[in-house]
């Protein structure tokens, strides 16, 4: 009895130290874990609501978004005269969670483009909008890529016109996220309310995704038209949301850091000058989460960065910025867009202005412009429908260009699967991304972990009893000799009956650190599956089944020193797998010995720059060490 | 029929059929669409200013009508004298016969690729100026 007692009063104080604060009404959820589970989702949506997936054909609303979530198949573009869609698609997994993300700019005139009557509705922009989309497509986003866009014409005085308009479709996504959101006690399925601001100043990427925790929102959508610049951003969330007291939270997630041109991690303030602590700690907390990777390409690390890490080269987009595809650019890609330069910048900061402003989690989303939130199979993948070299006005020879990709999935590590328990998480950074797979793994920091504790069976519990999780800062060392020992596991994307998962390869953990004012980073293996490594037949895409359906170990990090700031995050790696391209030159019955089957558009899938052959992988949330002032 | 006449109504008829590849938006479309498409951004720019990329778009379509309508000139010019001397009694038929057969042939068969149309990729002669 007493032994009993002893083991539950232990368990109890293993749990995570604070469970989350509900701020809505809605039912428990009967599955509810203390010590937390992996929520799939997708916070990067777009549907016909945004002007760009619009204009490239897509029909589909929220609603038709969230279903597909659900697991609803939905119709695909180009549709014939009748109305009839070239293809249906459908999720082989349903999501736990998404959020319908569609651009703030452009949302009332795409409204008044596509609805007879109101004003604006036969002005010539729109009239161009309607009859020759594409044309329409560059001409209007090309102007709100400019560094002080302006808006048309027929916006009227102060935009009223097409601020009004916008009113509309933002109530639209609101009741969308209501209608879709499961708050029975099953907890089925969570929506987030939130929208995309898409800043692009000389075409340089700051996109944010805002997320509102609950059905409290701004009134307004923020737009990068009237608030261009991620500072006035942060100050509309402040003052609309977070200084409502009405019950409102929110974060912003930048995304696409990888075309950034060097403007989404900056270190001066929008008068110039160099941030403070005040300004790194406004950030942090509005953004703790960076889309790692998307469609557009991985924003992790660069292949030519301070680790010379052999698997930076993992999709990486070509171009400094978005338009450098359509335009054929070749201008380098600048220094700290990878979210792996930024956290180290980070800690540099962080001991020259005493704060870190880039004290972020990572999480992996797809950027869809189909409405079709989490469809990130390599296998089936439709391509993506935004931008002039990504359209889906006919069905292309092949589905995308092959610097693009389907995307990942953001994971979160929560109780339950309702709002508050997801946006804490987010909050808190207990997420991390992958590129698509379903892989799962966890990652605890502390100081006293044993050795032995992968092969225990209360492994999750004493992770947390001993430490912090992914997103959490090391607590203080219990001895001058210490040095911090982390638990790191993995396991591989189950899959389906049909198509199961592939095995993990490797855990590895990134080191970043500070030495004398200057950041370093390494990549440490520390865990690799038995056996000769895994292999893919291109012809077929079988893979021969090396690689491990889990790893883990207690890995102590052998360069510790205690005055260095310092983050870590781990990357679990899986065995070669096939792209979609290669995937879709399969399908097409393409073979590069035979030059008739390589028909027009199909060249990507004998030409050796392009990937056929991937590693999919997830990225963790990093965990912080600061050294005791 | 003179072959002035002749070199103006093939020339016209050229312009009209004749499948021209684009260096913008990989479009496969007659020269009179290239025309058309820089009018519609020529009255953007006036309607709304030469924001973004409007001024360089109208500029590249321009250069490619220009330069189409001067290849497209000489060729029917080559393509008159041809037929005159080929059959001088039936040049004027000879003439009209082609510019049917073109007509005809561009509104049968699929020779264009139309990325700018909002349902699909209207592929035929009528389809491209519906």
């Amino acid at each position: 009895m007493i032994r009993a007692l002893v083991l539950i009063a232990a368990l109890l104080l293993a749990v995570p130290a604070a469970a989350f604060e509900r701020t809505e009404r809605r039912e428990p959820c009967s599955d509810s874990d203390p010590l937390r589970q992996p929520f799939f989702g997708d916070t990067h949506v777009h549907t016909s609501l945004s002007f760009d997936a619009a204009g490239q054909g897509t029909r589909a609303g929220p609603r038709e978004a969230y279903a597909f979530a659900r697991g609803t198949p939905l119709p695909l573009q180009p549709y014939d005269s009748d109305g009839t869609p070239s293809e249906h698609i459908r999720l082989r997994r349903p999501l736990d969670f998404a959020m319908i993300s569609d651009h703030s700019d452009l949302l009332g005139e795409t409204r008044i483009c596509k609805t007879p009557g109101m004003e604006g509705y036969d002005s010539w922009v729109c009239t161009v909008f309607r009859r020759w989309p594409l044309l329409g497509y560059a001409l209007i986003n090309s102007r709100y890529g400019m560094e002080h866009p302006t808006r048309m014409s027929f916006c009227g005085e102060d935009a009223r016109i097409c601020l009004d308009a916008a009113q509309g479709p933002w109530q639209s996504i609101q009741d969308a996220a209501e209608e879709a959101y499961d708050r029975t006690s099953t907890c089925s399925f969570t929506s987030f309310v939130g929208y995309e601001w898409t800043g692009m100043p000389g075409m340089a990427n700051i996109h944010r995704n805002v997320v509102f925790r609950n059905e409290h929102v701004q009134e307004r959508p923020t737009t990068f038209t009237e608030n261009p610049t991620a500072e006035q951003l942060w100050s509309k969330l402040e003052t609309e949301c977070l200084d409502a007291d009405d019950g409102c939270d929110v974060i912003a997630i930048p995304h696409n850091s990888n075309v950034s041109k060097g403007m989404m991690f900056r270190i001066e303030n929008d008068a110039g000058e160099p941030i403070d602590g005040r300004d790194a700690e406004r950030r942090a907390k509005l953004e703790t989460l960076v889309e790692v990777t998307q469609h557009k390409g991985d924003s992790e690390c660069r292949p030519d960065g301070l680790s010379r890490d052999e698997l930076c080269g993992y999709e990486k987009y070509p171009y400094a910025d978005m338009a450098g595809e359509a335009y054929g650019s070749t201008e380098p890609i600048p220094a700290r867009v990878h979210a792996r330069e930024a956290l180290a910048e980070g800690l540099v900061q962080h001991v020259a202005i005493g704060a870190n402003p880039f004290k972020f989690g990572l999480i992996g989303s797809t950027d869809t412009h189909f409405a079709a939130p989490g469809l990130v199979d390599e296998e089936d993948f439709p391509g993506h429908a935004a931008g002039q070299v990504s359209r889906r006005m006919k069905i292309p020879a092949l589905p995308d260009s092959p610097h693009f990709n389907p995307g990942g999935l953001a994971v979160l590590w929560a109780e339950e699967n309702s709002r508050d328990a997801l946006f804490e998480a987010m909050r808190r950074r207990e997420a991390y991304g992958t590129s698509g797979p379903r892989i799962v793994t966890r990652f605890f920091g502390g100081w006293g972990y044993p050795g032995d504790l992968c092969s225990a069976s209360d492994m999750v519990a004493r992770g947390y009893a001993g430490g912090v999780p992914m997103g959490g800062d090391l607590p203080a060392a219990t001895s001058t000799e210490a040095a911090p020992r982390f638990l790191v596991a993995g396991w591989q994307d189950a899959g389906t009956p049909k198509r199961p998962g592939t095995p993990l390869e490797r855990l590895q953990v990134v080191k970043a650190w500070v030495e004398d004012g200057v950041a370093h980073e390494r990549v440490y293996d520390v865990a690799r599956a038995d056996g000769p490594a895994g292999t893919v037949d291109r012809a077929t895409c079988a893979i021969d089944g090396g690689g491990a359906p889990s790893l883990c170990t207690v890995w102590e990090d052998p360069a510790f020193e205690p005055d260095q700031h310092a983050m870590y995050y781990v990357r679990v790696v899986e065995s070669p797998s096939c792209r979609w391209l290669q995937f879709a030159c399969n399908e097409r019955g393409v073979d590069c010995d035979d030059a008739s089957t390589v028909t027009e558009g199909l060249e990507p899938c004998c030409d050796d720059e392009a990937a056929k052959v991937l590693q999919e992988r997830a990225w963790t949330s990093p965990i912080w060490y600061t050294p005791p002032s | 029929m003179s072959r002035k006449t002749a070199t103006m109504l093939l020339w016209i008829t050229a312009l009209l059929v004749v499948p021209a590849p684009t260096l913008l938006f990989g479009a496969v479309i007659p020269t009179l669409r290239i025309v058309e498409l820089a009018g519609v951004v020529l009255i953007t720019i006036l309607v709304e200013g030469a924001h973004g990329v409007a001024l360089s778009l109208f500029l590249g379509l321009l250069a490619h009508a220009a330069l189409y309508a001067g290849l497209l000139w000489v060729a029917a010019r080559l393509l008159a004298r041809f037929l005159e001397r080929t059959a001088p009694n039936a040049f004027g038929g000879l003439t009209a016969g082609v510019v049917a057969i073109a007509v005809v042939g561009a509104s049968v068969l699929p020779l264009y690729d139309t990325p700018f149309h909002a349902t699909d990729p209207h592929a035929r002669l009528l389809q491209v100026y519906r």
